[in-house]
């Protein structure tokens, strides 16, 4: 199998998508209902959580060096189980694609498009990101580049200048008790595990050389998480906080600042949320897909299929449940404990029995170029003994690169 | 094949994704630009909201007759929601809330308590959080409703009192937002401005509407206000006059900063409070004996104008206590810097018996306006 791995930047900016999504700005209304005051620590436990799952992935996929988590899977839990769990993981995917269709409609029919048919916004929204799923993750990363470092700085900006709006006293935690925050930091890692999926799924791909990089995006993520936090508390209170649906984005609204870019910023959130929605929804594809065709070993020529039936199938879903308040509970309720067992506790299954079995990926430079290659090219074909070695896929080529 | 394809692609996405056909068209709605809410009998509230003819919404202030402006609609319900169907009912438009620049409460309605139907009003659709709330010391129904000399319409004339810097000297310009949260945040009570009652045909006075427990206890006006506003630093461009050496010495342009400390618990285990007024001001007057002014005369000016705004002040701070009105935001520097303290505290008990020391420096900055 050839393929070309993402460029060792592109780990950064994958990582950085993971917070662009609407949960970033309702993240302090979860935390300030969860703890109250302590809500602060709360966002500290988060972060260390984020941390010890970026942590993990970045270990498997350091001990396979090359591999997607996805092929270190077939080697480490045997290739039925894989692709069972994959399979699996395809159906949980889709189904947490057909809640962020129906949240996101819901929020833009309340928002901006009162009359439009919500299936309508879920469709507009979905088209878009099977485009972006459909020309592949670099194609991806070139829109991440772009978008996510302008956002991360203009999230940033927006924050601090709601930071200085702010009265210093409410940022003062307290210490609410140990049960109390720790019951905030399960629930929110719980309930925002959303924020992470990217975190997991960027190990479907192949992106070498990631580590640096990967915890410089998870940095910026941690910072931009905690302003907004901090902002909105310090701009509305605690109590406040926890009773608005999106006090980041009130927290920034109330900046006055005339003239100054973020005095429209507000409806500068309403053109991100979009674009954010839709990268988000493009990765669930891509991780959809690439997982069922790199576990069942298939050619790369049914991603394309596999994509439009998830889409399809998402999006009937998502038209039958009655309101996001629904979606979000089945979500909650099915979704999140099949995510933490199928997405997060594989992932750290296979790492464990990997570092308990001592095994390893052959090095990079042992990989054997496809045929034809010059000897000075990088280290692109396949690691030795991997099913795929050497295949000639059909529709791939140098020039047009496949995808995953 | 492909080519034409991804063309088509595009143009299926274009069609969900123009947002206008489903757009209601503007002569189909009702733009709403104040709201008021007063007390009705039964424990419900009447909606009175403003809107402007269409002729009013094109106009200049001043360049047609009152008339064409705006006109008002009023009904009743138990919640905000139910009273704004039935106004719905007497309309062929329909409501547009995204656009309301002030919303105004009824000092009866206030008295019966707010923080209910603030929350509604937050929870509400297109109804902005940052949009101004005031309290009428009449009904808010007829402020709405009142058109001010010059054709401007209330929430013209209550924006245009707030955008003008000279008439910001006390008063507390706070939003929908910042009133939920001062009812939310625990020690921390409510503060408005207030529309208080002026003679018919004119634009009303501004004051100060203090909250307790999310009720309205009391309006300041004229020099309860002015105290306020410098205990809480945030008075600009005032004007008062000073007792100097047996005459009246007018201060103008006077500005204040306050910074109140928690300074710890006294022997009785009551907090103890220190506010410190830094007031700037320009010197309006010549001195009495005659011009110019001497850095001396200056000096005992300073020390005459720290003492009125310290009198001022004072008077202020028995008023609040009086009406066990947190504005100042005591209890809640308690409960942040000392939750221990907070816990074993009955605010509400202990406001009227905290000790707030207030130290006033005046500054006399230039001697104004003498050709």
């Amino acid at each position: 199998m050839m393929r070309r791995p993402l460029p060792w930047s592109s780990a950064a900016y994958w990582v950085l998508a993971s917070h662009m999504v609407l949960g970033l700005f309702a993240f302090p209304h979860f935390a300030a209902a969860s703890a109250g005051t302590g809500a602060l620590y709360v966002a500290i436990g988060l972060i260390l959580f984020g941390a010890i799952v970026l942590y993990s992935v970045l270990g498997l996929l350091g001990r396979f060096p090359g591999q997607t988590v996805v092929e270190i899977q077939r080697h480490v839990l045997t290739k039925p189980l894989t692709a069972i769990i994959h399979v699996l993981c395809a159906f949980l995917l889709t189904g947490v694609l057909a809640a962020s269709h129906a949240l996101f409609a819901d929020l833009m029919a309340t928002v901006v498009l009162q009359r439009t048919p919500k299936i309508v916004i879920a469709l507009a929204a979905g088209l878009m990101a099977l485009y972006g799923a459909w020309h592949g993750p670099h194609s991806l990363t070139r829109t991440l580049q772009i978008l996510m470092p302008v956002s991360a700085a203009l999230l940033i900006g927006a924050f601090v200048a709601a930071l200085f709006n702010a009265r210093w006293l409410q940022l003062i935690p307290h210490w609410t008790g140990a049960e109390l925050i720790g019951r905030g930091i399960w629930k929110e890692s719980y309930t925002m595990l959303a924020l992470y999926q990217l975190l997991i799924v960027f190990g479907w791909l192949d992106v070498r050389r990631a580590r640096p990089w990967a915890w410089g995006g998870y940095a910026v993520n941690s910072l931009v998480l905690f302003l907004c936090l901090a902002a909105s508390i310090g701009a509305l209170g605690v109590p406040l906080t926890a009773q608005s649906t999106w006090p980041g984005a009130l927290a920034i609204r109330v900046v006055s600042a005339p003239g100054f870019l973020v005095e429209r910023f507000g409806y500068m959130i309403i053109l991100l949320w979009p674009i954010a929605h839709v990268l988000f929804q493009a990765t669930l594809l891509l991780a959809c897909a690439v997982g069922t065709v790199q576990s069942l070993g298939l050619p790369h020529r049914y991603l394309r299929p596999l994509m439009i039936t998830a889409m399809t199938l998402s999006l009937i879903l998502s038209s039958l449940f009655h309101n996001s308040a629904q979606a979000f509970a089945i979500l909650q309720r099915y979704g999140l404990p099949l995510i933490w067992a199928l997405i997060l506790g594989v992932t750290w299954l296979t790492w464990a029995l990997a570092a308990a079995r001592k095994m390893e990926g052959p090095p990079l430079e042992t990989w054997r170029a496809p045929q034809g290659w010059p000897e000075w090219a990088p280290p692109m074909g396949v690691p030795p003994g991997t099913t795929a070695t050497g295949r000639q896929i059909e529709g791939e080529s140098r020039r047009q690169p496949p995808l995953g | 094949m492909k080519k034409a394809a991804r063309w088509f692609f595009l143009l299926v996405l274009l069609f969900p994704l123009t947002g206008c056909w489903d757009s209601i068209e503007p002569k189909s709605r009702a733009f709403v630009l104040a709201v008021g809410l007063d007390a009705a009998p039964a424990g419900k509230l009447r909606l009175t909201i403003s809107v402007p003819t269409s002729s009013g919404m094109g106009s200049q202030p001043g360049s047609t007759g009152p008339s064409a402006q705006s006109y008002t609609l009023t009904a009743e319900g138990r919640t905000f929601v139910e009273a704004t169907q039935n106004v719905q009912q007497l309309l062929e438009r329909s409501i547009y809330y995204g656009e309301v620049q002030a919303i105004v409460f009824g000092a009866d309605l206030a008295k019966r308590g707010l923080q209910d139907l603030t929350a509604e009003l937050m929870r509400y659709p297109l109804l902005d959080p940052l949009i101004y709330a005031v309290i009428s010391e009449g009904p808010a129904g007829d402020l709405i409703g009142q058109v001010t000399p010059g054709g401007r319409s209330v929430p013209r004339a209550i924006f245009s009192i707030y955008s003008t810097p000279a008439s910001q000297a006390g008063v507390p310009q706070t939003r929908l937002w910042q009133v939920a949260r001062a009812f939310l945040n625990p020690g921390e009570d409510a503060i408005m401005a207030a529309l208080m009652k002026g003679p018919e045909g004119t634009v009303p006075t501004i004051g100060s509407a203090v909250f307790h427990a999310g009720k309205l206890v009391g309006l300041l006006s004229g020099d309860d206000n002015l105290g306020l506003s410098f205990l809480r630093g945030i008075a600009d461009q005032a004007t008062l006059t000073v007792p100097f050496a047996g005459k009246e010495v007018q201060i103008l342009q006077a500005s204040s900063r306050s910074r109140i400390q928690f300074l710890g618990v006294s022997a009785e285990g009551l907090p103890l409070f220190r506010a410190q007024i830094q007031v700037e001001g320009q010197v309006g007057s010549d001195p009495p004996g005659g011009a110019p002014w001497t850095p001396q005369e200056l000096n005992q000016l300073e020390r005459s104008l720290a003492e009125k705004v310290k009198v001022l002040a004072e008077e202020s701070w028995s008023l609040l206590q009086e009406r066990k009105s947190d504005v100042l935001l005591l209890g809640f520097r308690v409960h942040q810097l000392d939750p221990l303290l907070w816990s074993r505290l009955s605010w509400s008990e202990t406001f009227p018996k905290v000790t707030l020391d207030i130290q006033v420096k005046a500054t006399i900055s230039r001697i104004g306006n003498r050709p």
